[in-house]
């Protein structure tokens, strides 16, 4: 099998409280999974921030693994606390989020902010 | 020591004080008589004695260099690359002085040692380029019989005058591959228990490893023994260690005439096993992970799709062409239990790739063909499904399409319902492409799922086609980089209008394909719902299927 190089870049900028996560390149099969890794730890850092700010400008294409990756995003900051934004995001990515109905799960989750109150997700099968 | 000296040695001679020089020597004369030789002479050349000849004293390589020695005089350089040879068991390096009266001295160095160091070196050389050939030829195939042949190939032509390479029996059969030196490798399959041959049994079951065993070679089965071959001097069992699994055994026979094996030897054809073992053990388990794999995607391959209840339907799937991504696209129809009640057609995406991707595709469809008695109520069935697919370990979700179809005179109606799918689109008589409307939540990430669930009505001719976006989202076209899209879907299928069910998924399938010609792509599903043009038969109100000539 041959290997690409990455293509997708994360800057994390971390501000009292909020992080933000700029994402270029693709969020597909062979990338997400980069995101959820940074998200990860810095849902696990402490202070935990109150904001996690992903800045979708740049994202360049992004599949279903990609959304899965974003709602694995969603469940762990809800658990966590930890108010999730979608920043600028492209039309396509919005498209994508509309047609699988999503886009109000992901935009519910900004104003919703449920620290200790967030429940951990769906029940567990 | 004194004892051991002869007579004819005087060390306390002034001109010859080498009596007792750790290496042999003897002086000869001009007319080549040898006149001394110390201790270490004697004993080397037991026979020798002042006197005699050197050339009928000493072996044929050491006259040659005398003879030449004394032919090119005392003034000459001595050659480079000294005289050597055997004298009784061991190996010398002669080394000659000449005196300006003409005799000469031959100094002898034993260098024996050195010398089997060299062909043990040669040998070891020769032994590591064949294990490194071996490597090679054996890990450029991941075929099990292939790697057989080469094992037995690769033994016969450099351990013995025949090998076989014998694999564990699957059932009663024992699969052999044998091969004679110079020939080529036949495969065959023997009906025998291999605790009948001595040593077999243990080898093939490979582990924990056994050590080789050297077999009475009036033990060996006649299957064991190559036609025309003729009665075995030796023969050797060796296991042929694999990952964990046993991967089979390797026999080498020797001809009558041949030397038997040595120790040595055994050690190396160890050394072989190892390699082909492992290379027999990853064919093994690759072949067999290619059975579990295919077995699966049999089971998870979409159904061929036919007329049901008055409906034609037709179906297209084309799996993403990288072998390791098998993909998670799936359609099925399920006939009503009840006459009369809708026949179900689903259609979906799960998200990811590979197996992982295929098992879920498994479970979401056998749990829809037990929620069919629901299929009235779409929301319940999504919702039931979703509660079935959620973990908290993953967000692996799926989106799909309901649809309950059901003939209604003439006409067909069609239930949907997208749950995060594509819309399903709709074809008129007069080309026009609607899109259905509906929407809903991918199922199986969320709590809750919503759905909206839209009817529409098909006439005769007209076509509702599902597909995955795969379809959309081919990368093609003259620059290869854009996605076929909707609106080239829409367009594509505006051309279709009145097109049978199969017509329209082979258009579909056959733009695609032009649009990608060879690029990787992911998979891609399409079903078509169509009424059939049909005339009805007679106005008695009914609805058994022979009321429609389709």
């Amino acid at each position: 099998m041959t290997t690409f190089p990455p293509s997708l870049h994360l800057t994390t900028v971390t501000a009292e409280d909020s992080v933000r996560i700029e994402i270029t390149g693709d969020l597909d099969y062979d990338n997400a999974g980069l995101l959820l890794n940074e998200v990860t730890a810095r849902l696990g850092a402490r202070p935990r921030p109150g904001d996690l700010r992903l800045h979708c400008a740049g994202v360049g294409a992004i599949d279903s693994t990609g959304l899965s990756v974003l709602l694995m995003i969603g469940r762990r900051t809800a658990a966590a606390g930890t108010r999730l934004h979608l920043d600028e995001r492209p039309a396509m990515m919005d498209r994508l989020l509309d047609l699988t109905g999503t886009l109000e799960y992901f935009t519910a989750m900004t104003t919703a902010a449920a620290p200790h109150t967030a429940a951990e997700g769906p029940a567990t099968t | 020591m004194d004892s051991t000296r002869t007579q004819t040695v005087t060390d306390t001679e002034p001109d010859f004080p080498w009596g007792r020089a750790p290496y042999p020597v003897l002086v000869a004369d001009a007319a080549g008589v040898l006149v001394r030789l110390n201790d270490a002479a004697q004993v080397l050349l037991p026979a020798a004695r002042p006197g005699s000849r050197l050339a009928d004293l000493v072996p044929a390589w050491l006259a040659e260099a005398d003879q030449a020695v004394r032919l090119a005089g005392p003034r000459s350089t001595p050659s480079r690359i000294p005289a050597s040879g055997a004298i009784g068991t061991r190996r010398f390096e002669a080394h000659a002085s000449t005196r300006d009266d003409g005799m000469v001295a031959w100094w002898l160095v034993d260098d024996t040692d050195r010398q089997l160091t060299r062909e043990a070196l040669h040998m070891e050389r020769e032994r590591t380029a064949f294990l490194a050939k071996a490597s090679s030829a054996l890990l450029s195939s991941l075929n099990l019989a292939r790697c057989m042949d080469i094992t037995a190939q690769l033994a016969a032509e450099n351990l013995a005058d025949a090998a076989l390479a014998i694999a564990p029996a699957r059932d009663r059969w024992l699969p052999v591959v044998s091969c004679v030196r110079g020939g080529t490798p036949t495969a065959g399959k023997e009906a025998i228990s291999p605790d009948d041959v001595p040593g077999l049994g243990e080898a093939l079951r490979g582990f924990p490893p056994v050590p080789s065993r050297w077999i009475d070679p009036s033990l060996a089965p006649p299957w064991m023994i190559p036609e025309g071959f003729g009665p075995i001097k030796a023969m050797v069992i060796t296991p042929l260690p694999g990952h964990g699994v046993p991967a089979g055994a390797l026999v080498l026979l020797r001809k009558e005439g041949s030397a038997a094996f040595t120790e040595e030897e055994e050690v190396f054809a160890r050394l072989f096993a190892a390699r082909s073992g492992a290379a027999m053990s990853a064919a093994r388990l690759y072949a067999e992970q290619t059975a579990i794999t295919d077995v699966l995607m049999r089971e998870l391959l979409p159904p061929a799709l036919h007329h049901v209840a008055g409906v034609h339907y037709a179906g297209g799937y084309r799996p993403s062409a990288d072998h390791e991504r098998i993909g998670g696209d799936f359609y099925d129809v399920h006939p009503a239990t009840q006459q009369g009640d809708p026949t179900l057609v689903t259609l979906g995406d799960v998200c990811g790739k590979g197996l992982e991707a295929a098992v879920l595709t498994g479970k979401i469809r056998s749990t829809l063909h037990a929620l069919l008695p629901l299929a009235d109520d779409h929301q319940r069935m999504l919702t039931l499904l979703n509660a079935a697919l959620l973990d908290s370990h993953h967000t692996r979700f799926a989106t799909l399409v309901l649809a309950s179809v059901v003939r209604d005179g003439h006409r067909v109606q069609v239930r949907l319902t997208s749950a995060g799918h594509p819309k399903p689109l709709i074809i008129r008589t007069d080309g026009t492409v609607e899109e259905a409307d509906t929407r809903g939540t991918l199922v199986g990430v969320l709590p809750e799922v919503r759905a909206r669930t839209t009817t529409v009505t098909l006439a005769p001719g007209e076509s509702c086609v599902l597909y995955t976006d795969g379809i959309t989202e081919a990368k093609g076209g003259p620059l290869g980089d854009t996605l076929f899209g909707e609106q080239r879907l829409v367009r594509a299928l505006s051309g279709c209008a009145g097109m049978p069910a199969e017509g329209i998924v082979e258009h579909v399938q056959m733009l695609v394909s032009q649009w990608l010609g060879n690029r990787r792509h992911d998979d891609m599903a399409v079903v078509t719902i169509s009424a059939p043009r049909t005339h009805h038969l007679n106005a008695v109100d009914g609805r058994t299927r022979g009321r429609y000539t389709s």
